[in-house]
């Protein structure tokens, strides 16, 4: 099953942190393999309309990004909104 | 207390081989400020003073309340309505009489932050809204002083160490590398509506005070350029590399001088329009009796006027002069308005509901020029 193989491949798993999980409703994640975060953040946007209203920090491989860096399928991705609380 | 006992009381962290007699004396020589003596506070508190933290410095302007009981775990029930920052040092001094203990039963702001955290070394943020967050991480990196952080979140909490280098070529990270600009409202869930449960801030701020005993002492990785995350309900960690980024430093205050200006209420909140008053309003609310208008500039700063009578007090000198008010409407006026809406914040919170406060929006230079046009 070949075809199967490769549509599994096409997806990208994703962290989340505080109240996107509630968002979301789940502590992970996946949307379809993306080139690069911009374009994460559009595909996110669009399967998650919430999250447009929402600040957050992008992690990729462990390292907060500060520009457009390029995603693949192996990515660790994580989004980290942040507290105020005390 | 003789040498003996002291050294009876850190008994077992001096045989640490790691920490030793040095790493106490380094603790006692230290001098920490903690900003909130709230649910992260509390933990911190404790703790660095039971270490021997030589000097602590507890911000706080909130009084206890029955529901800070169940996470802010220095305070009792007798406590209810008192001030925190002297309850928790009253109780710290039975803890350990030996170090310096320093209550400042005051709210801090962008007009007092600098001098405040100039006496310490280090800095805790145990604070619990944006404002005074992005507040203390400009003044700390203005000042070069290390911050240490931690905020939390119904189960989740963050912990990093900000404005210290690994080593010598590293650039130091802060606040605004992690994120640049404060979420405004409604981005973002505050703790009074997200709730959060009593012992997550037990863990963080015990992990923030753990953070600084390693810094002071110089043992183990703290937790520099790094942000940890917990979950109490899975007990994941995750930790995140943080770079400094040069655009971000943009973002803060260039010197102490625009510090003071900053309006971090503002940056952080809805804009207080609730305040501004324009030309025309103005213009016949100073035709009343029963009114006080402030200049909040610096007692030289110019263009005066002499179509009104008022006041002249400092923004950085109203908390205190206060009492010179007498009116129960005031309209405070600056330059250009911005520190005019600080000024009717500060007042706002001063006299509550008892007077009418307003702000002249686009300051004096704005109104002169619009008088100007009219005649």
């Amino acid at each position: 099953m070949p075809d199967c193989l490769i549509l599994q491949m096409r997806y990208m798993e994703i962290i989340l942190f505080g109240q996107l999980r509630d968002l979301a409703g789940s502590n992970r994640i996946s949307v379809g393999v993306v080139t690069d975060t911009n374009d994460l953040q559009k595909e996110l946007n669009l399967k998650y309309p919430d999250f447009a209203n929402t600040k957050y920090a992008i992690a990729v491989d462990k390292k907060i990004i500060s520009k457009t860096v390029p995603l693949n399928a192996e990515s660790e991705i994580a989004l980290l909104p942040p507290f105020s609380g005390g | 207390m003789n040498k003996q006992n002291l050294y009876e009381r850190y008994q077992r962290q001096i045989i640490l081989k790691e920490f030793g007699e040095e790493g106490q004396q380094k603790l006692l020589n230290a001098k920490v400020l903690v900003i909130g003596a709230g649910g992260l506070g509390c933990p911190m508190l404790q703790y660095l003073a039971a270490a021997g933290v030589g000097t602590i410095g507890i911000v706080d302007d909130d009084k206890v309340a029955l529901s800070n009981l169940h996470r802010q775990i220095l305070f009792s029930v007798n406590d209810i309505g008192k001030s925190k920052s002297e309850q928790a040092a009253s109780y710290l001094k039975r803890l350990n009489p030996e170090i310096k203990l320093i209550a400042f039963n005051k709210r801090i702001t962008n007009l007092n932050a600098l001098e405040l955290i100039s006496d310490f070394d280090y800095v805790a943020d145990g604070s619990d809204n944006f404002a005074t967050r992005y507040m203390m991480n400009d003044a700390c990196v203005l000042l070069k002083k290390p911050l240490i952080y931690g905020a939390i979140s119904r189960f989740e909490g963050q912990v990093a160490v900000f404005n210290c280098k690994k080593n010598q070529y590293d650039e130091p990270v802060n606040y605004r590398d992690l994120f640049p600009e404060p979420p405004k409202e409604n981005e973002i869930l505050n703790c009074a509506e997200a709730g959060v449960l009593g012992v997550l801030p037990g863990i963080i701020g015990t992990m923030m005070a753990n953070e600084c005993i390693k810094l002071i002492t110089g043992i183990g990785e703290p937790l520099i350029n790094t942000l940890l995350t917990y979950n109490t309900l899975t007990n994941e960690t995750y930790q995140i590399e943080l770079t400094a980024d040069k655009k971000n430093n943009t973002l803060i205050p260039k010197d102490e001088t625009s510090f003071r200006e900053m309006n971090y209420e503002w940056l952080c909140g809805p804009v207080s329009k609730e305040f501004e008053i324009d030309s025309s309003v103005f213009n016949s609310l100073i035709q009343q009796e029963n009114i006080d208008i402030i200049d909040v500039r610096e007692i030289d700063e110019k263009p005066d006027t002499n179509d009104f009578n008022y006041l002249k007090i400092p923004l950085d000198e109203l908390e205190k002069n206060n009492s010179k008010i007498k009116n129960d409407i005031i309209v405070t006026f600056c330059q250009t308005g911005k520190r005019s809406v600080q000024a009717a914040e500060i007042l706002s919170r001063i006299f509550k509901d008892q007077k009418k406060i307003y702000s002249l929006k686009g300051g004096i230079i704005e109104w002169k020029n619009q008088k100007k046009d009219h005649e």
